[in-house]
């Protein structure tokens, strides 16, 4: 089990949010964040992945623990298994498609199994084009497979689809749906879209505006805050 | 100099940034790989602005490199030739001048135009 259960607050001079996620997370399922706008979704991914520090509780991913307050346990970025994607700006602009890929991967030279991903993926003919060539649901599908070339056991996708008109976003969600199917990893998408977290998640985890985590199958959940 | 840079790095996007330690790169690998590539333009715009000015300078290299009779930077032969009341060769070199920062300013304008519709 991954289990999350942290909180962290954000004081403004108008008020103070106070942002909690307790959720167990299933492991080799694909799991959406829901949540209203502000209830602090992507800062949870950042304090998973460790761009962020929570003011307490706990991270623990199998026997592994990520985070505690309680132990004083911070794993570094680089101690973490994890993969990440962010809304836009991923790729480094200065490099090709391919440099890209093998600046994330070990000794720069990239695996086997991303050239299979590639491959099934039909993103191969884009390798010498650059990031501004692309289109938007071209970049994260490339970002993605980026984010893999660590071998992470989990990955973190921060509203990929926000950008992407329907066709796209229907690409994108067969890529990770293929991705998931070769490599059985532990995957946590945001995305504000019912009908995307209905095709891709197996379970969702609902942060409400006071602080609740309700988690469930998508239909029980989703249903729910109809 | 320093202008141009700290704007540089400072229009890096933060996600960039993030990308960087999430692939668990180094700072100096960051920056040699990512971060400079990426400013290219600003650290242009930096050499050609300390270029253009230092080009103009007149009072510091009198001071430090005084008044060598071989070599001499333009604004300093346009001050001897003034002295020596040979306004056409000053206002030759004066011209000289104005096509070179014109030259610059316009490189620089490109460069900054180019920047500002890059990154993606």
């Amino acid at each position: 089990m991954f289990k999350v259960n942290i909180h962290k607050t954000f004081s403004t001079k108008r008020r103070e949010v106070v942002i909690r996620c307790d959720a167990n997370i299933q492991l080799h399922k694909t799991t959406a964040l829901y949540g209203q706008s502000g209830v602090g979704k992507s800062t949870i991914l950042r304090m998973i992945a460790g761009l962020e520090v929570p003011d307490g509780g706990e991270i623990i991913f199998g026997n592994e623990i990520l985070f505690s307050s309680e132990k004083n346990i911070n794993k570094p970025i680089k101690d973490r298994p994890i993969g990440f994607v962010f809304q836009d700006f991923n790729l480094f602009p200065n490099m090709s498609v391919k440099k890209n890929l093998e600046y994330a991967s070990e000794n720069s030279v990239i695996s086997d199994d991303i050239h299979q991903l590639l491959d099934g993926t039909s993103l191969l003919e884009l390798l010498n084009s650059y990031p501004n060539e692309l289109s938007g649901g071209q970049r994260q599908r490339i970002s993605i497979i980026r984010a893999l070339c660590q071998k992470p056991e989990i990955l973190l996708l921060d509203e990929p689809f926000s950008a992407l008109d329907d066709e796209a976003i229907l690409e994108l969600i067969k890529e990770i749906e293929f991705i998931q199917s070769k490599l059985n990893m532990t995957i946590i998408v945001i995305s504000h879209r019912k009908d995307v977290i209905f095709k891709m998640a197996e379970q969702v985890v609902h942060l409400t505006s006071d602080g609740m985590t309700i988690e469930g199958k998508p239909k029980d959940i989703l249903e729910l805050s109809f | 100099m320093l202008s141009p840079l700290i704007s540089g790095f400072r229009n890096i996007p933060k996600n960039l940034i993030e990308s960087t330690y999430l692939l668990k790169k180094s700072r100096i690998n960051a920056i040699w790989n990512v971060f400079l590539p990426n400013i290219k333009t600003s650290i242009w715009s930096a050499l050609l602005l300390s270029f253009a000015h230092t080009i103009g300078e007149f009072g510091l290299v009198l001071m430090i490199g005084g008044n060598l009779k071989e070599t001499k930077p333009a604004s300093v032969a346009i001050y001897d030739e003034m002295n020596g009341l040979n306004y056409d060769l000053a206002n030759q070199y004066a011209f000289g001048l104005l096509i070179i920062s014109f030259v610059l300013i316009v490189a620089m304008n490109l460069l900054t135009r180019k920047n500002q519709t890059r990154i993606v």
